[in-house]
């Protein structure tokens, strides 16, 4: 969740790192170690993805509960596709034509759009509400970002200050108070 | 004797029609689908048969349903110990690595954090075809 959030610096991908954006960390993970295949094994792997889209036949669960064969519904055009389902023209792509390539790119720029909606809760201001850290800031009314035109780095030593100052007095924020604390109390918890 | 009050599922039904017109707003809170790019980017996701564990075993039929999974999937590995697998039937897809709410009874909400057991599955799936001599030392 928020892995493509715009950071303004020092974005990563997978946990060492490894990727920079979605597209590459989508075909270097299906097509790499992380899917079982040796690094020689590179252009095996491509090809295989690409069969599998190429000659997906619908019959399998997934297929039944997202709207058909890959092929139809990366087509896009077959009226039997469900609404819910039908993909954008700038998402749709004839496999049966398209080189490899052009396959893969498909396919990571769905998971890319699939990543990125997968964000944490945020109210209408854009800022974040989900988390124990969010809601500390908030029941001590400290500012939950910086401020319009503030460095990341002035906002971290003023919230440093400001932290400080609380200590002084008891925090508020107790566990006990803990409906939005964890993952598991969690009422807004990220689709399945 | 005819009971005064009304009989349970009566109430209940009270009780319901009583919750919902006083939550106007609660069709309007229903979640709404995703969009088809996302739901289907979620598909890829979960799909299991890019792996070379499919590949190696579906005899070059991209359709075909396996007998057994990947052992490598078979446990989920926590610092308390070993779940069942959740994708045990298939091949390794993004998702084992990303779970979400596969053991939420049990562990909560993982909300696509990297799995302790992510760690292990390259090394282990390169272990087990080492076992069965289908690659080269490398």
């Amino acid at each position: 969740v928020n892995a493509l959030y715009r950071h303004e610096q020092n974005r990563f991908l997978h946990a060492d790192g490894e990727f920079f954006t979605a597209r590459s960390l989508v075909i270097g993970t299906m097509t790499g170690r992380n899917f079982g295949w040796l690094p020689q094994e590179e252009t095996a792997a491509r090809e295989h993805l690409v069969k599998v889209i190429r000659q997906d036949d619908g019959s399998g669960d997934l297929a039944k509960e997202f709207g058909g064969a890959y092929r139809v519904v990366l087509r896009g055009t077959a009226p039997e596709i469900p609404e819910q389902f039908r993909l954008p023209e700038k998402f749709r792509i004839d496999v049966e034509k398209a080189k490899d390539a052009e396959v893969l790119e498909a396919v990571a720029a769905l998971v890319e759009a699939y990543m990125e909606s997968l964000a944490f809760a945020v109210d209408e201001e854009g800022v974040f509400t989900g988390s124990p850290y969010d809601a500390f800031l908030k029941k001590n009314k400290l500012p939950p970002r910086p401020a319009a035109g503030e460095e990341a780095l002035a906002y971290g030593r003023r919230l440093r200050k400001l932290l400080a100052e609380l200590q002084s007095r008891r925090l508020s924020l107790r566990p006990t108070e803990s409906s939005p604390l964890t993952h598991r109390n969690s009422g807004s918890a990220p689709k399945s | 004797v005819r009971a005064r009050f009304p009989s349970r599922p009566a109430l209940l039904l009270i009780l319901l029609g009583t919750t919902l017109v006083c939550r106007p707003g609660l069709a309007e809170e229903a979640e709404q689908p995703d969009p088809p790019e996302v739901a289907i980017g979620e598909r890829l996701f979960l799909e299991t048969r890019f792996s070379q564990f499919f590949h190696a075993r579906s005899k070059g039929d991209v359709n075909a349903v396996l007998a057994e999974g990947d052992p490598v999937l078979a446990r989920t590995l926590t610092v308390n110990g070993e779940l069942p697998g959740t994708f045990a039937s298939g091949g390794m897809n993004c998702r084992a690595c990303h779970l979400v709410d596969e053991h939420k009874e049990s562990h909560g909400n993982r909300a696509y954090a990297t799995s302790r057991g992510a760690a292990r599955f390259p090394r282990a799936m390169m272990a087990a075809r080492w076992r069965r001599g289908t690659h080269r030392r490398w």
